[in-house]
């Protein structure tokens, strides 16, 4: 059994089925076998009949030795094991100014492979929205190259087939949903048997099985983000580019697509690369590999770069404590003290976070919020 | 799989089947539409064939077209919907390298379908006619009718022909006997009894008048080379159908044969047999009257004998009658080639647009139907400026088309979508087919003002015709051709082409 199955295993034995389910069904994907998918399917459903609060049901008895059983196949045909990163996009000083005159994006680099996820943050107005659509060829560029590295010579219509954007205020669907789905994958080449057989897949793997019969007004803007990925992922695009895809979801479900995003990306199944816009600084700073930071149309900040430049920690808290006691702790000039009306924060070049916060339990200041954002885009907020 | 609600389950089979592997096809939901079509067309077969029972009545063929145009129509905007609503085109993916070709064919097969539908009515009503009753037996019973009416009216039937005297002007040619122009009837002087009151004089009439005359004369006496007596036999056709023997080897008897049949040696008929036969073609042939005349049938003692012949024997209702029939009949045996056009544009010009919206953006296309009204009123406004005739607007209409034709090849050369050449690209979609036929009538037209006395006689309009059925061929098959190579081609760019 190879390190990803062990991993589900681990899961399996602490209870944590959601995670199980969600990775075993990736393995089986990768394993690209047809029937262990189906059977994975299969397995994935009881688990989602329970979750669903259908009556009478319960986990039955041979729940994990059937799922020993599938990963012990899938890992023998491989599953798990990831493709080499390879280039796929590179963006070179590009720039954008709108006709009208109201706003220009400055020239900015980046470049992102295959697995990687690149993280765009910024405040509303201030040109994430503007960037990704230049990335993915809705925009024209005024300045600079952006270049698809496989592609070959491709046309404006290779390339919006090689990306899949997602809007933050996604289209209309019409008619059943599942439906859309077929659709979308029948197009992207995927036919017969295995059409319905990815389409089943992706409904199981996004939770969408119960709902996949609704139209698009039956359900909330959650489940339509998360439909919405199901159909551009059907469609296996080697670049996924998603405008502020969480602004729509609840805690828990932003925490889940950008995991299951995340995984898949990295999967063998159809390795891709993401960017995505997110104001959820943390969570999308948790899952990428590098973030940028725009503000009025410029590149201030990019983890990938920067990182290595920054000589001060930075650490935000929330305390009913007023100011004055907390400068009393630290010292006039060794910290700098920011208040927003809801946060403290402290940037200091001498203290580390373990010794801010050490220094504040000491002190019996009461500290019901804490977070270092040291290497967070947050403190260019 | 949804389940639509009145799709049998070999139709949902279908419908799935398309889905998972032709989703282009399914998306144009041909199949659904061809299947509600022909069960609408069944349907309305089987009401119509029962409501068209009765060919003499009078036809209420326009009130079907129109029921069944509004329901073909709601069909259409059902249909329309969907596909405006899921715009396919604008999902990228490996779609087949024929992919626009096979969606215009899809759409022309279902609008056609649904425009076919409403020439159910009048197709049912003809072939119910031509179920109810034959040419000949038309044209037989028509027969018999002026002939026993003769026979039981002969009393009071007028026996003298009128004489007319004509000398010929201009006599440049006069046909001599056995001339193709004078037919064999025409040159047979019957010896017949002439009123003396109804001779006429020195009636002048020119060669090509004469012509005619000898073609339709009852009987001549030819003086010499300009001078003749037409005779002309008094009215014995109290029925008549205007074309109701052109498909019949049995022709309708004109009075000239009438009375040479019957009226000329006159033999006293079986008056109860001969009214006992008239009363069953009454029941025949007599349409009910969609008006109420009151005492219509009363003989008045004023009226003459072909007023009281038809009133004895409800003879205006019988001729209602049997040329309701006829025209029944012969309704898509003359009017076929325009059906055929009105069943052909429509779907053409329905099937560009739903292409053309399909493959453009929503503000692009009506920006598109805008400049096309406003060209049409900027061209009508520079026609009465300049008084331009025909050759002028047919010009504009080609410089139009060089436009549009620049403007969407230019998508060819730029990287950024533009509204305008969106818009000159489907105007340059949307008038090729026409192009051809613009140049026909050009040509036409040129040849008209160019030469206005001369051409204008020797304009053969069946060969005018031919060209210009030839224009419309070409125009289509050229369209066929450039749609899957040009336009698809440009569409493709041109919709996938970044925005400014």
């Amino acid at each position: 059994m190879n390190n990803s199955a062990a991993e589900i295993s681990s899961y399996l034995k602490h209870g944590d089925y959601s995670v199980a389910v969600r990775r075993t069904l990736d393995l089986c994907l990768d394993s690209g076998n047809d029937a262990l998918i189906e059977k994975a399917i299969g397995w994935s459903r009881q688990y989602h009949a329970i979750e669903n609060g259908e009556a009478g049901k319960t986990l039955p008895s041979d729940f994990s030795e059937e799922a020993e059983s599938i990963l012990q196949e899938a890992s023998a045909t491989g599953a798990g094991s990831t493709e080499q990163h390879k280039h796929l996009i590179s963006a070179e000083n590009i720039s954008k100014k709108y006709n009208n005159g109201s706003f220009s994006l400055k020239p900015i680099n980046l470049s992102v492979n295959t697995g990687d996820v690149l993280g765009v943050v910024g405040e509303n107005g201030n040109g994430k929205t503007t960037l990704l659509r230049c990335l993915a060829g809705q925009l024209g560029l005024n300045n600079g190259v952006i270049r698809y590295h496989l592609l070959e010579n491709p046309d404006a219509y290779a390339i919006k087939n090689h990306i899949a954007f997602i809007p933050q205020r996604i289209p209309k669907w019409y008619g059943m949903l599942k439906d859309n789905l077929h659709f979308s994958a029948a197009i992207a080449g995927i036919n017969g048997d295995k059409n319905n057989l990815m389409v089943n897949f992706m409904l199981e793997r996004l939770s969408l099985s119960s709902y996949a019969h609704l139209t698009w007004d039956q359900i909330s803007s959650g489940y339509r983000t998360r439909f919405e990925i199901a159909r551009i992922l059907l469609q296996k695009p080697r670049l996924l580019i998603l405008d502020e895809p969480l602004a729509n979801l609840d805690i828990n479900a932003q925490q889940t697509i950008l995991t299951d995003l995340i995984f898949m990306a990295k999967g063998a199944h159809n390795p891709m690369g993401i960017i995505l816009s997110s104001q959820q600084l943390h969570e999308v700073e948790k899952v990428a590999d590098s973030v940028i930071f725009i503000k009025q149309g410029n590149c201030i900040y990019k983890s990938s770069d920067d990182e290595g430049k920054i000589t001060s920690n930075a650490v935000e808290f929330e305390t009913k404590a007023g100011r004055e006691s907390i400068i009393s702790l630290f010292g006039e000039g060794n910290i700098e003290l920011q208040f927003n009306g809801g946060f403290y924060t402290i940037i200091s070049a001498s203290l580390s976070s373990q010794e801010i916060i050490g220094k504040m339990i000491d002190a019996k200041i009461p500290i019901t919020y804490f977070r270092d954002i040291t290497y967070s885009t947050k403190r260019f907020f | 799989m949804s389940k639509r609600p009145l799709v049998p389950s070999f139709l949902q089979k279908i419908d799935d089947k398309l889905l998972r592997n032709k989703p282009g096809a399914w998306a144009s939901r041909a199949h659904l539409v061809l299947y509600f079509a022909a069960a609408f067309a069944l349907l309305l077969f089987v009401f119509c064939y029962a409501a068209f029972f009765d060919a003499k009545q009078y036809s209420n063929i326009g009130s079907w077209n129109v029921f069944t145009g509004l329901i073909a129509f709601v069909g259409f905007v059902f249909w329309l919907i969907y596909l405006l609503r899921f715009n396919v085109f604008k999902r990228y993916g490996n779609w087949s390298a024929m992919d626009g070709l096979r969606d215009f064919a899809l759409y022309f097969i279902s609008i056609g379908a649904m425009v076919a539908v409403c020439f159910i009515p009048s197709a049912v009503e003809t072939m119910r006619a031509n179920q109810q009753f034959g040419n000949e037996e038309i044209v037989k019973d028509i027969n018999e009718l002026n002939i026993n009416a003769c026979r039981l009216e002969y009393k009071i039937l007028p026996l003298e022909w009128r004489a007319d005297t004509t000398r010929i002007v201009n006599n440049k040619y006069v046909p001599a006997p056995g001339d193709e122009v004078v037919s064999d009837t025409a040159t047979v002087v019957t010896p017949i009894k002439v009123a003396p009151e109804t001779i006429s004089y020195a009636t002048v009439i020119d060669t090509s008048e004469l012509r005619s005359k000898l073609a339709s004369a009852d009987s001549l006496l030819k003086i010499n080379d300009s001078l003749y007596v037409f005779y002309e036999c008094p009215n014995y056709r109290f029925v008549s159908s205007y074309s109701a023997d052109d498909y019949s080897a049995v022709k309708m008897f004109s009075s000239a044969d009438i009375y040479n049949n019957t009226i000329k040696n006159f033999k006293k008929p079986d008056r109860t047999a001969l009214m006992k036969r008239m009363l069953e073609l009454q029941t025949k042939y007599a349409a009910n009257s969609p008006y109420y005349y009151g005492e219509y049938n009363t003989i008045d003692e004023n009226d003459n004998y072909e007023t009281r012949i038809n009133k004895t024997y409800d003879l205006t209702r019988i001729g209602n009658g049997i040329d309701n029939a006829v025209r029944k009949k012969q309704a898509w045996i003359t009017a076929w080639p325009i059906y055929l056009r009105v069943f052909y544009y429509i779907a053409l010009l329905l099937t560009m647009l739903v292409f053309i919206f399909r493959h453009s953006t929503v503000k692009t296309f009506f920006l598109s139907v805008l400049a096309a009204v406003l060209l049409a009123i900027l061209t009508g406004l520079l026609m009465v400026v300049s008084h331009g005739d025909e050759v002028t607007a047919l010009s504009f209409m080609i410089v139009y088309y060089v436009v549009f034709a620049i403007l969407g090849l230019s998508i060819f050369k730029t990287d950024i979508r533009k509204a305008i050449q969106g818009i000159g690209l489907n105007l340059f979609l949307f008038s090729t087919p026409f192009v051809p036929l613009i140049f026909v009538a050009l040509n036409e037209a040129r040849k008209y003002n160019f030469y206005p006395d001369k051409v204008y006689e020797e304009r053969d309009p069946a060969q005018t015709a031919y060209y210009f059925l030839i224009a419309e061929i070409v125009g289509s098959v050229i369209l066929v051709i450039l749609i899957q190579p040009l336009f698809k081609k440009l569409y493709r760019k041109w919709y996938s082409a970044p925005e400014e």
